[in-house]
């Protein structure tokens, strides 16, 4: 077993508010953002692909950002901890804020840029939060290539788990039968089990194989894969967030342990999903492959169950930070749900926070309905960003919903890296390049132009980091003492002259930014 | 790690239940400007390009 090291990858929702353009203003809202996130770029190369356009690592904490499809997409650091997560989604946040902000004192007068946390724009467009776990080839192969069960016993846990996860929404999309709210934002663009891809054709479960752990003889050992979850909302209660990858991590770490308990297959997961998603009374029943009839809730509670015994046997031991305190935390919001005790759960649960604020809408303005523009518009300002409109963070500020990391952290998180992954490697190797010496930056390994290099010696040096749990700070701290230059720490941590990438591959990077299966 | 963990095993108190909705009072001032604007302008200028 392995690490449940953490990422995420986040599409933000952006336009100019006062302002019309024929294919709307997605596109260069997404740019000045983009333009307004101080970082080094990933690559001297520039590309015209839509998909990761611009792309910067940060050297303050070793995320970075760039333009996917004109939206800002958010990319976190690899964090080991749940509550780690949890502080760089709020740091990742702040990035984007301070962008926005300084981007509006820009804008003409009548013009606005607005950035939403959200996965749709209830127009039938959605926009990932996708999640992403470490876990082992062999476990990745029993999910996909090996044991059917092991897929099916995923799909049933994020499918309850919408009940936590879920942002909410208002209405339904792509034609879906109409309904007033439901839990899921993504649920209404799910329509497979299984897919490789992410824009169309969506699956519960995501099989892009691209571990983003090294390649070929430079891959990690033992072998290494990357989870790709792309089903679940953006959440903002901070409870929600951690219980989101918590609670993934737990699940994950059981599986690549074989602890796998086929009886909580969902017979029909496509329908299960579309039942519980419209529910937010929680009475819904969906029918297991083996006869049973569960209630999301009661779903998630098997899982609990099965995840303590687990605990009980030591299994997250080293695996997953903080079980125990994510297993208390997971049985108390699940206490909760099973009393319909909406009034704290407001306090930790988006869906149930936007539900509450929307129903009080209506409550004191009888003119409106759940079908109202005005409605549907308090549906997507709650994601906002702008704190002078974003009705999450009106609620925050007033002390109306739990944090599980305070400012400090958040804040911290904003400069810099965890040091328990190999994050902190990239922050520092990136301070100390700065931008004119990085050639080529990934996930799992750094080029960088050394000038005082002569002919016949290459120029460029490649570090790689195949494994996310490795190039830590304790590992790597004593080669970056003060006065190291670049060249003596590139040396201390193995860099090799060769070039990594063909010619090919500086002409069309994007065949070693899609994973093609050759990397296993 | 860089975590301050707040005590996160059960974070809502007895005594920080509301009896009313006291979070719909906090979001009154930014529920009152969202229904001032027009919503159908808001709506129309939000739809986005399908992401991943």
């Amino acid at each position: 077993m392995v690490p449940k090291i953490l990422g995420a990858d986040v599409e933000l929702s952006n336009f100019v508010l006062g302002l019309s353009e024929p294919d709307g203003t997605g596109r260069m809202a997404s740019r000045a953002l983009l333009s307004a996130v101080r970082g080094v770029p990933a690559s001297v190369f520039t590309t015209t692909q839509s998909l990761d356009w611009g792309r910067k690592y940060l050297p303050a904490n070793g995320g970075c950002v760039y333009i996917d499809s004109d939206h800002l997409e958010l990319a976190l650091c690899e964090t080991f901890s749940a509550f780690d997560h949890v502080a760089y989604w709020r740091a990742m946040l702040a990035v984007a804020r301070t962008a926005m902000v300084h981007v509006n004192e820009e804008l003409p007068h009548g013009c606005r840029l607005q950035v939403l946390a959200n996965c749709s724009d209830g127009q039938s467009n959605s926009y990932g939060s996708h999640v992403n776990v470490l876990l082992t080839r062999d476990a990745w192969d029993n999910i996909f290539c090996r044991r059917a069960h092991y897929l099916a016993y995923l799909a049933a846990f994020q499918i309850s788990s919408i009940v936590i996860t879920g942002q909410g929404k208002v209405g339904a999309e792509r034609d879906r039968p109409d309904v007033d709210f439901q839990l899921s934002q993504r649920a209404d663009f799910i329509q497979t089990l299984v897919s490789i891809d992410t824009m169309v054709y969506r699956g519960v479960i995501n099989s892009r194989d691209e571990p983003l752990c090294g390649l070929g003889r430079h891959a990690a050992d033992p072998p290494l894969a990357r989870l790709h979850v792309i089903f679940f909302d953006s959440t903002l209660c901070e409870v929600a967030t951690l219980l989101r990858v918590g609670m993934l991590q737990m699940v994950v770490a059981m599986i690549e342990a074989g602890c796998v308990n086929a009886d909580l297959a969902l017979d029909d997961p496509l329908e299960a999903l579309e039942h519980y998603s419209r529910d937010p009374d929680l009475g819904a029943r969906a029918r297991l492959v083996n006869g049973g009839m569960r209630t999301a809730v009661e779903l998630q509670r098997e899982f609990l169950d099965e995840a303590r015994q687990f605990a009980a046997r030591g299994g997250f031991d080293g695996i997953v930070p903080g079980a125990d305190r994510l297993l208390q935390l997971w049985d108390d919001t699940l206490g909760r749900l099973e009393a319909r005790d909406f009034d704290t759960l407001s306090r930790r649960l988006d869906w149930v926070l936007k539900r509450r604020l929307l129903q009080g809408v209506l409550e004191r303005r009888p003119e409106l309905t759940w079908q109202s523009p005005a409605l549907r518009q308090l549906d997507q300002l709650y994601a906002s960003l702008d704190e002078s409109d974003g009705l999450f963070w009106a609620v925050e500020r007033a002390g109306q919903v739990d944090r599980v990391v305070d400012e400090a952290a958040v804040e911290r998180a904003r400069r810099e890296p965890p040091s328990d992954t190999r994050a902190w490697t990239r922050a520092q190797l990136l301070r100390l390049a700065g931008r004119n010496r990085v050639e080529q930056i990934d996930w799992d390994r750094m080029r960088f132009t050394l000038p005082s290099a002569r002919p016949p010696y290459s120029r460029s040096r490649t570090v790689r980091m195949p494994t996310p749990f490795g190039d830590t700070r304790a590992a790597n701290e004593r080669y970056f003492g003060a006065g190291a230059s670049l060249a003596v720490v590139l040396e201390a941590l193995g860099a090799c002259e060769e070039p990594y990438f063909t010619a090919a591959q500086m002409i069309a990077p994007e065949v070693w930014t899609i994973g093609t299966g050759e990397e296993r | 790690m860089v975590t301050n963990q707040v005590e996160a095993e059960n974070p809502v108190e007895p005594d920080q239940r509301e009896a009313g909705d006291a979070f719909l009072r906090a979001a009154d001032a930014a529920i009152e400007r969202a229904l001032s604007g027009t919503a159908e302008a808001f709506l129309a200028q939000n739809r986005q390009l399908g992401g991943q």
